[in-house]
């Protein structure tokens, strides 16, 4: 690898591939070489830098020039101004709402408030390294930690560095990594498995695909390590067949890492072996339970069994197992460099360390963002995610997607982490943030969940199967103005039974999205079954459709009608049949007045 | 790769060359390359800049364009930025100048006063 005066990054995460990045890498490609700027600008293309809202997104280093949302066309505009002439082109530059008028334009990419507010561990190479080239993973600090505990550790010390960070398990359930690795480790038999569970389901969170796609040599060294603490040989990756560029970088990475000796067998010249293997999901929710992901990874159906025996006892293929998720993993590899005082450092007294989290919804900054434990909801929501759009009111947050809660405004300044958040009736979940505005309808949201889980459901165990169901059903009852008042004592009491007599996490945290908008919106759920109206105007059925006097009579409302609801004269105020309206819209969206509102 | 001395090489190799996207840069080492300074040659001349510093192995150092500066006559223009320190202004460049400016003001952190534009006016 040569010395290229300048670098530019092409966000290469599915987010901004979607909007073509692909296309722009090769745009610039093109351009580059045509100019005979070959030998002095690199063209990379990195994993997600986080910013999703913003993409596609390119950085031009040294000066670190951060352009949003770049079009095809205007990369002749960068090649010939910015490359060509060292004139940065501020007309396409990220224009950062957040910060000071004068600080506006991102001329550098560290200084967007956006960025400037996180702190970066699991993510720390997602934007920065070209995910298919090990070397720049090497060159950031990349295998050294397993250098070093093959090298100067035993696998009792790495047990105790992990154990002493405090790091808790990412993907949900926050059980102490550390412990669930000695568990292994303590465990006789001479096989015994790494199992990463890269099958992340809930809807609106996307923080492994993430890691995997901008970092994907640092899950190969973390499992690495664990293997050595553990004393296993083998690691599988199960991960679904939904995420192709995860899973295209991940088969690239282990290739490389082969081919460096960095896997396979006496990896640094010691005793130490391990290898790799990738098991592809078809994307079912209920297999990112340990138990029913070990059963899919050896070949059967993707169904959890009851606990214990626990996964480290018998795990896959009845072997001793360590089940961690992807993000987990991804902050081994520094806690070994940087040491684990450095990681419990941070964070809150129970929860140590950095959390990602995937902003989503009704918030002007979605993407991606890693903070320590311990910030303040209203930070994350306020500052870093910048606000809720169009000026609308900030009315909930759901955390944990479909097994977890919404936190309302009153509970905006509480530090976020693991006990936190379940205190709430919500939970920390794989870090999924839904944040929802005045227009969003509570109870359509817990139907919206109840609706994922009923369709998830793998069919096992009754309660999980037959009660999310009843649920949903009464819930489908309310949002179209039939339920009655007895329905929430139903629904409160099936979400008690379910939660406690279901075989797996799944079931027993279906319940959560309802219970918790009981919780803190009940009275939404009584406005929807005494007064038959939905506050949010989200509910359709219980929607009327009325013109008011704004209406001018041009008549495009009645002649749109699908079902001729609508009448009055030529410059007459015009009326809809309530009874006969199938409250399709049409007339809403057709009106140049606005006179028609939902009620 | 069989041992960690092995994985140091090959970081400290790949790092150096990466580095522009995570670090400030001690120095700025800025090519004025507007028409005036192309026709006099700054492409080559940044060329060998980089060049030169690859082959000094040097870290941390950026290196970028800039336009025309005014005095056109004086092309191809290089100038040296390091905070707390003043701006140097190197003239006149050619690629065997460019490699003593990489050697000496980079590598030794001495001017080459010779080639400076305050020389130029003597």
């Amino acid at each position: 690898m040569s010395l290229f005066r300048s670098h530019v990054l092409i966000c290469g995460g599915t987010g901004c591939t979607s909007s073509s990045s692909d296309k722009i890498e090769e745009r610039f490609k093109e351009l580059v070489a045509e100019q005979g700027l070959d030998q002095e600008v690199m063209v990379v293309r990195t994993g997600c830098f986080g910013l999703c809202e913003e993409g596609p997104i390119c950085i031009v280093h040294p000066e670190g020039s951060f352009y949003s949302r770049v079009k095809i066309e205007d990369v002749d505009t960068i090649v010939s101004e910015h490359l060509m002439k060292g004139r940065v082109v501020t007309s396409l530059l990220y224009r950062d709402k957040l910060a000071p008028p004068e600080h506006q334009l991102a001329t550098s990419f560290s200084e967007v408030t956006f960025y400037k507010m996180q702190h970066r561990v699991a993510l720390k190479n997602c934007g920065v390294i070209n995910p298919e080239v090990i070397e720049e993973y090497i060159a950031y600090d990349g295998y050294k930690a397993l250098g070093k505990v093959l090298t100067e550790m035993q696998p009792a010390d790495v047990l105790d560095a992990v154990k002493k960070s405090g790091l808790r398990g990412r993907g949900g359930g926050g059980f102490p990594t550390g412990i669930k690795w000695e568990f292994a480790a303590k465990t006789e038999g001479p096989i015994k498995y790494i199992g990463c569970n890269a099958d992340e389901g809930d809807p609106g969170a996307f923080m492994d695909r993430s890691i995997l796609e901008g970092d994907p040599h640092c899950l190969i060294e973390a499992m690495a390590i664990a293997g050595y603490a553990t004393g296993a040989e083998k690691g599988y990756v199960y991960i679904r067949a939904e995420y192709p560029i995860a899973v295209k970088r991940l088969k690239i990475a282990i290739e490389q890492a082969k081919e460096h000796g960095l896997l396979g067998r006496n990896i640094f010249g010691t005793d130490f072996s391990f290898d790799m293997e990738i098991r592809l999901g078809a994307g079912a929710f209920v297999c990112g339970e340990e138990t029913a992901l070990i059963a899919s990874i050896e070949g059967e159906r993707g169904m959890p069994r009851p606990k214990p025996p626990f996964p480290a006892h018998k795990g896959i293929f009845g072997k001793p197992t360590v089940i961690n998720n992807v993000e987990t993993f991804a902050n081994v590899p520094q806690i070994i460099l940087k040491g684990p005082e450095w990681y419990a450092s941070m964070g809150t007294e129970k929860s140590k360390g950095t959390k990602v989290f995937a902003l989503g919804g009704k918030i002007n900054n979605s993407g991606l963002i890693e903070i320590e434990m311990g910030t303040k909801l209203r930070h994350v929501i306020e500052d870093i995610g910048g606000g809720i759009p169009k000026g609308k009111k900030f009315k909930a947050v759901q955390t944990g997607g479909p097994s977890g809660g919404c936190i309302t405004a009153d509970h905006l300044d509480i530090p976020i982490d693991y006990d936190n958040l379940i205190s709430l009736g919500s939970m920390m979940g794989s870090g999924g943030m839904i944040v929802m505005d005045e227009d969003n309808c509570m109870v359509d949201i817990a139907r919206f969940f109840l609706d994922f889980t009923v369709d998830e459901s793998c069919g096992k165990c009754v309660p999980c199967r037959e009660g999310t169901r009843r649920m949903l059903e009464i819930l489908d009852r309310i949002t179209e103005g039939k339920g009655e008042m007895e329905d929430i004592d139903k629904l409160e009491r099936l979400a008690k039974n379910i939660k406690s007599s279901s075989l797996c996490g799944l079931g027993q945290t279906a319940p959560n999205p309802v219970l918790s908008t009981l919780r803190y919106f009940r009275t939404e759920y009584e406005a929807h079954i005494v007064g038959k109206t939905c506050p949010a105007g989200v509910c359709q059925a219980l929607l009327t459709y009325v013109i008011t006097d704004a209406c001018k009579g041009c008549t495009l409302c009645k002649k749109v009608c699908p079902v001729g609801c609508i009448t009055g004269e030529v410059k007459g105020l015009h009326h809809i049949d309530p009874d006969a309206c199938i409250k399709c819209g049409a007339c809403m969206s057709k009106c140049p007045f606005n006179a028609i509102i939902k009620k | 790769m069989k041992s960690l001395a092995e994985l140091e090489k090959v970081q400290q190799e790949v790092y150096r060359r990466i580095n522009l996207r995570t670090l400030k840069g001690s120095y700025t080492v800025s090519v004025a390359m507007d028409d005036c300074g192309m026709a006099a040659g700054a492409r080559q001349v940044l060329l060998t800049i980089l060049d030169e510093i690859d082959q000094q192995g040097l870290e941390n150092i950026r290196v970028v364009q800039t336009g025309c500066l005014g005095d056109c006559k004086l092309e191809p223009v290089v100038e040296i930025f390091q905070e707390g320190h003043p701006k140097t202004t190197y003239i006149q460049m050619t690629e065997e100048k460019a490699r003593q400016i990489v050697k000496s003001h980079l590598v030794q952190h001495q001017v080459v006063e010779a080639s400076t534009i305050g020389s130029n006016k003597k």
